[in-house]
């Protein structure tokens, strides 16, 4: 009978992370914990969700004392290897979910967690996502991993496709909310996007990516910021290399030119360049700072006074 | 097995840390010593398992750096090499440094990222960014003598 209540407490629990509750979520877990101090799913859901309200030493006892309660728990392990993420142990973090993948190889959730730190890494991911949805075809997180990770390799189309087929799966899902509104903003169609992310942050208030791309949608509308957000979301799409070596072939494309037009006799041409690239340089570098405090702002909410 | 979460908060550093935007600001209008400095001390202090990724770049920067302000010295020396072009091969230098600068930059964004995403205090390299241009004059003009080094660490 207890067993059966404390896993209706973990059912619960899964339930309320679903729709975003961690509060609540944690609240259920500790009482299923209290009863049982060796449930180790309870103690992983538990540093899952702690990780998630950005408490990584208390996430990081949850997940010791998951496996300590059952080393043979594919979910410790993946909760161990987000913590070992989060704390920026990358190799301690691939030995964890590469564990819990080999523990319970059905459970795409483990293949999106190897994706996820693939993806950190900048290292490739389809071949992860695309197994993971050969296990759960209609898995919204994956589909909606899946469409990030086109968009990344500015694969709208497919983008698209796989957020569509994510809000189908699960249209209050907040990650194909969101994979969708990215999409719709590179496909220029801004009030979509907008749409879209009110979708996600009606199911999660404060989800801090939806806020994000909230302000992104601000910025793209602001006549100052449209440039530069465009900018940037079209740096983004490029590896590192590839934006190092345009940024390096800018600045050195402004200079030589300017060199060779005072060399050839034409100063006036060369003070232009040089104060265009000062204009650019000056843009480059108050624009994000703008966009940092409309964002900062936005994440900051409503902050009730003190003496309230 | 305890489920009350402890309130500890992550492992406190020694060193404080700044978004890497700072020390490339910093190589912009102070120079390769404090930009380049800069990163060094702040993937230390933000930690992680590549902390010392920055090393070997900063190595190769300098490096590479210090090969063409020699040669250019030299060459300038036994005057082999027209005055014009100096402009020209210290655009290039710049470039170089620049582009080692934004890769340090991209080296550091991520763990940045996640070290602050997770509670890691950061702070605002403001003055100092505000101090760069006095600082780079009174350095490399007055601290350190004039030579080939002048070169690689402006």
């Amino acid at each position: 009978m207890n067993d059966r209540h404390h896993q209706q407490l973990v059912t619960r629990a899964r339930q309320r992370i679903a729709h975003g509750d961690l509060h609540h979520a944690c609240e259920l877990l500790q009482e299923c914990l209290a009863g049982d101090p060796d449930h180790a799913e309870a103690h992983a859901l538990l540093a899952l969700c702690l990780l998630d309200l950005r408490l990584l030493g208390p996430a990081q006892a949850e997940a010791e004392a998951a496996l300590l309660c059952d080393p043979q728990e594919a979910l410790a392990h993946s909760a161990m290897g987000s913590v070992c993420l989060g704390d920026r142990r990358f190799t301690r973090a691939s030995e964890h979910y590469e564990r819990a993948l080999q523990l319970d190889p059905s459970d795409s959730y483990h293949h999106l967690r190897v994706a996820h730190l693939a993806a950190v890494l900048d290292q490739p991911r389809q071949h992860l996502l695309e197994r993971a949805l050969q296990l759960d075809p209609d898995d919204p997180d994956v589909l909606a991993a899946l469409a990030e990770e086109r968009l990344d390799h500015r694969d709208l189309e497919a983008a698209h496709t796989f957020a569509l087929r994510a809000l189908e799966a699960d249209p209050e899902s907040h990650d194909a909310l969101l994979a969708m509104a990215r999409v719709l903003l590179h496909r220029d169609d801004v009030p979509g996007a907008r749409e879209h992310v009110v979708m996600a942050l009606r199911q999660h208030a404060n989800s801090e990516e939806g806020l994000r791309l909230l302000v992104a949608i601000k910025a793209r509308q602001n006549p100052f910021l449209g440039l530069w957000f465009r900018w940037s979301l079209w740096m983004d799409a490029a590896s590192n290399g590839r934006s190092v070596a345009l940024l390096v072939g800018g600045f050195l494309a402004f200079q030589l030119l300017s060199a060779l037009a005072e060399d050839l006799g034409y100063p006036s041409v060369a003070d232009v360049l040089h104060y265009a690239w000062l204009g650019i340089v000056a843009y480059s570098w108050i624009a994000p700072g703008v966009f940092a405090r409309m964002l900062a702002h936005e994440l900051r909410g409503v902050e009730l006074d003190e003496r309230y | 097995m305890t489920s009350a979460p402890p309130s500890t908060p992550a492992q406190p550093r020694s060193l404080p840390a700044f978004s890497p935007m700072w020390p490339l600001l910093a190589t912009m209008l102070g120079g390769v010593w404090m930009g380049w400095s800069w990163f060094l001390l702040n993937s230390i202090a933000v930690g992680g398992e590549r902390r010392f990724r920055a090393f070997p770049i900063i190595a190769m920067g300098l490096g590479v750096s210090s090969i063409v302000a020699v040669v250019v010295f030299s060459l300038l020396e036994s005057r082999s090499l027209d005055l014009g072009y100096v402009r020209y091969i210290l655009i290039a230098l710049s470039g170089w440094k620049l582009g080692i600068s934004y890769v340090l930059f991209n080296t550091q964004t991520r763990e940045h990222e996640l070290f602050e995403y997770y509670g890691g205090a950061t702070r605002s390299g403001l003055y100092a960014i505000l101090a760069a241009p006095v600082l780079r004059g009174w350095v490399l003009g007055s601290l350190i003598p004039v030579g080939w080094w002048t070169l690689v660490l402006s």
